[in-house]
């Protein structure tokens, strides 16, 4: 007979887009990107490598990039953390968000959500990034489909778009 | 039609994309089935191994596992993961060789059971306690030591390690005496690399039969009505109680994976519950095919004037431990070779070898791009030996309108202008004029041309159907099984849809990525979509606007063949006053309360290809080679691609960006580098080196549009085709600038230097 043995389980909470979270995890080691894609169901954030090199569970904590897949929930307690869920703001696409759309810088989207947010730092603290300044930046982030082309393309389209808007 | 096109040729936002960049979008490896239970494999340490017992006892008595799952407890019937054999003309060809779990150890990574339990932690418990007992064979990890007399045999049945030798349909002449007659004879050979196409998206599947009997599944099916196919025929269940459901794929660079699958659903049948089963990442590259391998040797004939007049390609492919596509990718290779240029006389030879590793598969291009790097290589053999123009020789020898294409009759002749517009876009003749040698570097150039398809007619079965309703809001819907894998398929046919019917393109939706209520599609595959889907969208549209034009000439008393549509409304060329919205035909077609039945416009169509007009294409590179560390740069990347015409300019851009940086990973870097055990060195992203922003070399696309009778608005296949050109024009541009051909990929540092030493060269 199955028996529940009892866990010891710790209880975390954070501020996910801006909401208050509170999450029994199933032990200390359960990842970020764990808990938000099977305990909150927020599969915006994607998990590939489960190594920290694709770049694709990037989610801001704290406004600073963070891979979810190499980042201990316990860890990121109480603190505030931005997906790609919070992006948009009542129903509005943030400009990021549009100029991927214009560009054609999305085709499958497995990397779209972790590309978003990595380039919403650089144009936070860069709002006139060159282009080199926008490879280096994105340079942690793999795409296997679209060659990147676009993406950079994009990321020059929302600085500007971010400047005339005074976003 | 006219030329003003509203929808066709706009460079419209993708299909889902608001979806996609708010993270909405759920691909397969994001649905949890309530009560899915965990499962993981058990998987061969060894590269050959007899399994001489298995003994689970210990691991079934683990609290919470729900099924274990070994040789005996699967289907005793051998399939090819590759599920070609349902469109293939020639199924003999495609060798079943793989039961769901191996009775033996056929390289490292080979899947011999699995285990499902309500955790993570307790199937990794429970996988911990199996007890293998192995008898460990003699290996064969090259293709070489599995052609040695008396080799260890990978599969004792066919009493060889060479599993099958075909020629290619298209043979003709006889080759070796029309070698005897050339004036000048080239060869070439090469040994291709292991790239692995590594789609970002894992590999899962969740499998849960319901209680009325029916299975669904979810998973990244680039083809599920052929997946819905073999897990019906494997399973013993009828077609249409397997619903296959992948909406959305992260990443389709041909479908490689479905082994995961039976095995997914033999464990949730035996455990009676849902299962969802994922390949770690290090355990992905081994257990899915990576791209096919090959070694070939071509060998071409020219007369004294430059007049190309026979060629020989001998393939041999590393199936690596199971058959897979060893046939299907070699058939785009051999016909790769002969596409472009006129060859009277052509013999291809293909043979399948099995190894002790890694089985390995077809990826994006096919064959294709292996069979275009020997071809392209020859001729600047041959224009060297032949003191002729590297272009010059292949104006020379383009095919002309009424040949054939690859096995079709050519629609367009475009290839000359092609490769024109290529060098006047690339600059060809500045930079050839340059000096070769700066400093400790070198410099040189190269190009390669080919001829792609649009699909993979005549070989392969390429029928797809849909079904396209009116809605009682006046909009459509488009009910087909094909998932998105991020090519905007769905976004192009639309912009077809949009134009034949003149409905605004937002008033389309769609239901897709499911074969439950779809109809049979050969699934997406060559370079096949757009058109393949393209004419087929282009079809149903044009029968759904005559089924509307029908109704609404019943209700505006108005003959039919004064009635038009424009923007959403049906009108009369002949009385203004006669003209209602689709919102009004759609309802009151079905809330027909004036008398007569209710009856919701609707069609079914399906389209059959019977042509295949040729995608063709012209890659430029420009390199330096770094002589002291034998390091190649790629300035410059330009490729120029026939389109017929881009019903979406971004996306097609899209297409050849990303195919054209697979292609530029596979020539420099790509390699999955099995060591001298049979095992996968680089089994994770941070041991496989996959182009990031950092290695991003300026890459140019230039779109040429010439129509193709046959498709939708003269569109053409793409999908596949910038891989073609980029890693034979990066070669030939290594051979321009140094002299010297690599026989082995990717062109690695270390290789190159090996050879600037080994031939002696100085900057
Ligand atoms: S999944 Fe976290 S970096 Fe790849
Ligand atoms: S869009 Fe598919 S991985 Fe980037």
């Amino acid at each position: 007979m199955f028996r529940i043995e009892p866990k010891k389980s710790e209880v975390v909470s954070f501020i996910v887009n801006g909401q208050l979270k509170e999450v029994i995890l199933k032990g200390p080691n359960q990842t970020l990107a764990e808990v938000l894609r099977i305990k909150l169901d927020m599969t915006g954030t994607k998990e590939s490598c489960q190594c920290g090199e694709c770049g694709a569970c990037t989610v801001l904590v704290e406004g600073e990039p963070v891979l979810s897949c190499s980042t201990l929930a316990i860890a990121v307690r109480g603190k505030r953390i931005t997906t790609i869920e919070g992006l948009a703001e009542g129903g509005v696409l943030h400009p990021i968000q549009q100029a991927f759309i214009d560009s054609g810088a999305s085709q499958c989207g497995f990397c779209t959500p972790g590309m978003i947010l990595m380039a919403k730092v650089l144009l936070d603290e860069n709002p006139e990034p060159t282009e080199d300044q926008i490879k280096e930046h994105l340079g942690g982030n793999l795409c296997r489909c679209t060659g990147y082309v676009k993406i950079i393309e994009a990321v020059q389209l929302a600085a500007k778009t971010m400047k005339s808007v005074g976003a | 039609m006219g030329e003003t096109l509203t929808y066709v040729g706009k460079r419209l936002p993708f299909l889902k994309n608001r979806e996609k960049v708010t993270g909405s979008v759920k691909y397969p490896s994001d649905i949890q089935v309530p009560g899915a239970h965990f499962g993981k494999l058990l998987t061969s340490p060894h590269a050959h191994a007899l399994i001489k017992s298995i003994d689970v006892s210990e691991a079934e008595k683990v609290p919470g596992v729900v099924a274990i799952i070994t040789f005996k407890d699967i289907p005793q019937k051998k399939i090819n993961p590759a599920i070609v054999k349902w469109m293939h003309h020639h199924p003999e060809h495609d060798l079943e060789d793989m039961y769901v779990v191996s009775e033996k150890a056929r390289f490292i990574g080979d899947i011999i059971g699995a285990v499902a339990a309500i955790d993570e932690e307790t199937a990794d418990r429970a996988l911990g306690l199996i007890k293998v007992e192995y008898e460990v064979l003699p290996a064969a990890l090259t293709t070489d030591e599995a052609m040695a007399p008396g080799a260890p045999l990978v599969h004792e049945e066919y009493g060889s390690n060479i599993s099958l030798k075909a020629g290619f349909p298209g043979n003709r002449g006889d080759a070796d005496s029309a070698f005897l007659n050339a004036d000048v004879l080239v060869e070439a050979h090469v040994k291709t690399s292991r790239q692995h196409v590594w789609p970002l998206e894992p590999l899962t599947c969740t499998a849960e039969f319901t209680y009325s009997g029916e299975l669904n599944v979810w998973t990244p099916a680039q083809r599920p009505m052929t997946s819905r196919k073999q897990i019906a025929e494997l399973f013993e269940l009828g077609e249409a109680s397997v619903n296959v459901i992948c909406e959305h794929a992260g990443g389709f660079f041909g479908e490689a994976n479905w082994s995961i699958v039976p095995v997914c659903i033999a464990l949730a049948k035996k455990a009676a519950k849902p299962v969802r089963l994922q390949y770690p990442p290090e355990l992905y590259v081994l257990a899915t095919p990576s791209r096919e391998v090959y070694e070939l040797s071509g060998k071409v004939g020219f007369s004294k004037e430059g007049r190309l007049m026979c060629g020989a390609l001998d393939l041999l492919v590393e199936s690596g431990g199971y058959f897979n596509r060893s046939s299907a990718t070699t058939q785009p290779a051999m016909g790769a070779f002969q596409a472009l240029y006129r060859l009277p006389v052509y013999r291809g030879l293909m043979q399948a070898v099995y190894t002790n590793t890694p089985t390995t598969g077809g990826a994006r291009g096919y064959g294709e791009p292996q069979g275009v790097l020997l071809m392209e290589h020859l001729f600047d053999l041959a224009a060297a030996k032949l003191g002729k123009d590297r272009l010059e020789l292949r104006y020379q020898n383009f095919k002309k309108m009424g040949e054939y294409a690859i096995q079709l009759p050519m629609e367009t002749e475009t290839q000359e202008r092609v490769l024109r517009l290529a060098a006047e876009k690339f600059g060809w003749k500045e930079k050839e004029a340059r000096p070769k040698s700066e400093g400790n570097t070198r410099r040189g150039i190269g190009v390669a041309n080919y001829m792609d398809v649009s699909g993979g007619q005549p070989h392969e079965l390429n029928d797809r159907h849909c079904v396209m309703s009116l809605e009682e809001d006046g909009t459509v819907t488009v009910t087909q099984s094909h998932p998105d894998g991020g090519m905007n398929l769905l976004g192009s046919c639309t912009q077809i849809a949009a134009e034949v019917l003149s409905i605004p393109f937002e008033h389309f939706h769609h239901v897709h990525g499911c074969t439950k209520g779809a109809l049979n599609d050969m699934g997406l595959a060559a370079n096949s979509g757009l058109y393949g889907m393209g004419n087929l969208y282009a079809k149903a549209a044009a029968a759904l606007k005559e089924e509307i034009l029908k109704v609404a000439a019943r209700f505006l008393e108005e003959a039919k063949e004064n009635l038009d549509i424009k923007d959403g409304v049906v009108f009369s060329s002949q009385d203004p006053e006669k003209k209602m919205t689709l919102r009004e035909v759609g309802d009151r077609s079905i809330y027909n309360h004036s008398g007569g039945a209710s009856h919701q416009i609707s069609v079914t169509t399906g389209f059959n290809p019977k042509l295949n007009p040729a995608a063709v294409g012209t890659a430029m590179a420009d390199i330096t080679v770094d002589m002291e560390t034998g390091e190649i740069k790629v300035e410059k990347l330009l490729n120029v691609h026939d389109i017929g015409r881009a019903i979406n300019p971004m996306g097609v851009e899209g297409q050849l960006e990303g195919a054209m940086l697979l292609g530029y990973g596979y020539a420099l870097f790509e390699d999955l580098a099995i060591d001298e055990k049979g095992l996968v060195r680089a089994n994770n992203v941070n041991r496989y080196k996959m182009s990031s922003t950092l290695d991003l070399p300026d890459m140019e696309v230039v779109l040429f549009e010439d129509p193709a009778p046959s498709g939708p608005f003269g569109g053409k296949g793409v999908g596949m085709s910038g891989v073609l050109g980029v890693p034979s024009a990066i070669a030939n541009a290594l051979y321009d600038a140094t002299g010297i051909w690599l026989e082995e990929m990717p062109y690695t540092p270390e290789r190159v230097l090996a050879a600037i030493k080994a031939k002696k060269l100085e900057s």
